[in-house]
C-alpha cells in the first residue's frame, strides 16, 4: 500500500498533457475524457461529457450519467430519468465478456439500478469482474462486510478485499478499512495511508472548488472538513470545524 | 579568500538580477558554512534521518556556500491574503528551479577554472519518494551558514523573509563562515504570537508542535493534479513572507 497519491498524481498529469492535445471527436473520446474529469472529482465537467456520449447512445456513458444522477454528482437527482437510463443500460449492455459490463451488471443487481435488487446475481457478476475491475473487488468487500448475497459476514475477508482494492487504487477502500477498524487510531495498520488518502481527497476537492466555485463543490469540501481528519488533534479538529463552517457559508452564498 | 566570495556573490547576484524575468526576485542572500562545522556531524540526529556530511559529497570539502533567492514583493503580494494558488507563484517555483540549477553549474565551472573542486545537489527532486526525506538539506545548510533560522512554518526565515528558494554548493576552498543570527527571525518564536502559517495550512499538516510531511505532500498531489501548478504557498505567505523579524 501507499505511494498511491504520488502515482495518481503522475497519472493525472500525464493524462492532462494527453487531453490538452487531443481533439474530442467521437463518443468513446467523450466518455474517456469524462472519466478523466470524474477521477479528478470535477463531476460537473464529467457529466457534461457523459451527456454528449450518452446522446450518441454510448452505454457506458448512459450508465455513468445515471449513476451521477443517483448520487447527485455534478447533476441533480431525478428518479424517473435515472431509472429510465439504468433500464436502457440493462436492455442494451451486451458487451459479452467485457468485465466493465459485468461490473455494471453487478452494480445494477446489487443496488437495484433499473431492476429489482438481486444480490446473488450481483455477487456473481462482481466475482466475474474482479480480475480487471478494482471497484468490483471493493464491492466484494462490502458483501463480506455486511454479509449479503448468500455470503456470511466475514470481517477478515472483507478487509482482504478492501486492501487489495486500495492497492489497485480504489480510493474508497481505504476509508472503508478505516471505518471497520475498532481501537486506538495509532494501532490502525495503515495510519499513513489513511492520512494520505484523506489529504489527497481534500486537495482534489479544494482544486475543483477553486476551479469551479459552486454550491456542490463547497458543500463537498465542507463535508470533508466536518468529517475531520482521522485520529487528529483537538486543535486541528477545531480548525477543521471552522473551515467547514466557512465553506458552508460559501455554499450558501453560491448561486448554483 | 575574500576574492573568492566576491566571485561567488557576483555570479549569484548577476544570475538573479539580470534574469530575463528579474521582476520575480529580490537580491539574493549568500552565506558560508565551514564544512567542518560540528552541526553537520549532528544533523542526522537532529533531523532524525540520515544526512550526508559535506565530506561525503566532496571528500576535500572545506566550505558550503548557500544562497537564498527571495521572491519579489509583487509576486508575494499576489499570494498574500488569498487561499488559492496563483499562477505566478507556481511559475516562480518552476523558473527558479532552472535558475538555481544554472547558478550551481556556473559556480562550479567558474571555480573549477580556478582549480577549486565543487559539487552541488539539485534544487529539488533529490528526495526519497517513499519517506519524503532528503540526504542533503539545503535548509539545514542555510541555518548553519547563517542565512536564516527555522520558523514555525518549518521553512527558513531570512532577513528578506521566507518566500523564496535555496541552493547550495560544496567547495574545497576556505571562505570565512558567516556569523549565525543570535535570535530567531520567526515572529512566533520571538514573541509567542502570530501562528498565521499554522492557521492557513489547509490540511492541518502544520501545527504548533509538528509538521506532517505526508499530509502536506498528499494534499499537494491532489490539489495540483491538473493544472501543472506547483506548491501551495499558504505557509510561506504570512507576515514573514517578505521579511524576517530581527
Amino acid at each position: 500500500m501507499s505511494t498511491y497519491t504520488d502515482i495518481e498524481h503522475e497519472k493525472a498529469l500525464s493524462e492532462t498533457l494527453y487531453w490538452e492535445n487531443k481533439q474530442l471527436t467521437d463518443k468513446k473520446a467523450f466518455f474517456a475524457y469524462a472519466q478523466y474529469q470524474y477521477a479528478l472529482k470535477d463531476y460537473i465537467e464529467a457529466v457534461a461529457w457523459y451527456k454528449k456520449a450518452a446522446d450518441e447512445q454510448y452505454i457506458p456513458a448512459i450508465y455513468q450519467l445515471a449513476y451521477c444522477m443517483r448520487y447527485s454528482l455534478g447533476i441533480s437527482s431525478d428518479c424517473k430519468i435515472e431509472e429510465r437510463l439504468f433500464q436502457t443500460v440493462l436492455a442494451h449492455d451486451d458487451g459479452g465478456y467485457e468485465t466493465a459490463v459485468k461490473y455494471r451488471l453487478g452494480m445494477s443487481y446489487t443496488y437495484g439500478f433499473g431492476t429489482q435488487i438481486d444480490e446473488v446475481k450481483g455477487l456473481a457478476y462482481f466475482n466475474q469482474a474482479k480480475e480487471e475491475q478494482p471497484q468490483a473487488i471493493y464491492e466484494l468487500g462490502l458483501y463480506y462486510k455486511s454479509g449479503k448475497g448468500g455470503v456470511k459476514a466475514d470481517k477478515k475477508t472483507a478487509e482482504t478485499y478492501f486492501r487489495e482494492a486500495y492497492d489497485r487504487h480504489c480510493e474508497q477502500a481505504i476509508f472503508e478499512l478505516f471505518a471497520m477498524f475498532e481501537g486506538n487510531f495509532e494501532d490502525f495498520a495503515y495510519v499513513r495511508e489513511i492520512k494520505e488518502a484523506y489529504s489527497f481527497k481534500l486537495g482534489q476537492l479544494m482544486r475543483v472548488a477553486e476551479l469551479r466555485p459552486c454550491k456542490e463543490y463547497f458543500t463537498r469540501l465542507a463535508d470533508l472538513y466536518q468529517q475531520g481528519y482521522p485520529g487528529d488533534t483537538n486543535e486541528n479538529l477545531g480548525k477543521f470545524a471552522r473551515l467547514a463552517q466557512k465553506y458552508l457559508q460559501k455554499a450558501a452564498g453560491a448561486l448554483v | 579568500m575574500d576574492g573568492l566570495s566576491t566571485i561567488i556573490e557576483t555570479i549569484v547576484q548577476e544570475e538573479v538580477m539580470q534574469h530575463k524575468e528579474s521582476f520575480r526576485y529580490r537580491e539574493a542572500i549568500i552565506g558560508y558554512a565551514s564544512a567542518q562545522d560540528p552541526l553537520y556531524a549532528k544533523l542526522s540526529d537532529i533531523l532524525k534521518t540520515k544526512q550526508l556530511h559535506p565530506n561525503e559529497i566532496l571528500p576535500t570539502a572545506k566550505t558550503v556556500v548557500v544562497y537564498f533567492i527571495p521572491y519579489s514583493l509583487s509576486i508575494i503580494q499576489k499570494i498574500q491574503g488569498k487561499n488559492v494558488i496563483v499562477q505566478e507563484w507556481s511559475d516562480n517555483y518552476t523558473i527558479t528551479n532552472a535558475l538555481l540549477e544554472r547558478i550551481g553549474c556556473r559556480l562550479r565551472a567558474k571555480l573549477q577554472d580556478r582549480g577549486i573542486r565543487a559539487e552541488h545537489e539539485p534544487p529539488t527532486c533529490n528526495f526519497d519518494p517513499i519517506e519524503l526525506t532528503t540526504k542533503w538539506s539545503h535548509k539545514a545548510s542555510a541555518v548553519i551558514a547563517g542565512i536564516g533560522t527555522f520558523g514555525l512554518n518549518h521553512l527558513i526565515i531570512t532577513p528578506s523573509g521566507t518566500a523564496g528558494r535555496l541552493g547550495s554548493i560544496i567547495i574545497d576552498a576556505d571562505i570565512p563562515p558567516t556569523q549565525r543570527p543570535e535570535t530567531s527571525y520567526c515572529l512566533y518564536y520571538k514573541t509567542g504570537k502570530c501562528k498565521v502559517c499554522v492557521e492557513k495550512c489547509p490540511t492541518g499538516a502544520l501545527t504548533e508542535t509538528t509538521f506532517d510531511r505526508f499530509r502536506c505532500n498528499a494534499y499537494l498531489d491532489g490539489k495540483n493534479i491538473h493544472d501543472l501548478q506547483q506548491g501551495c504557498a499558504m505557509c510561506s505567505s504570512g507576515p514573514c513572507a517578505a521579511k524576517g523579524f530581527c
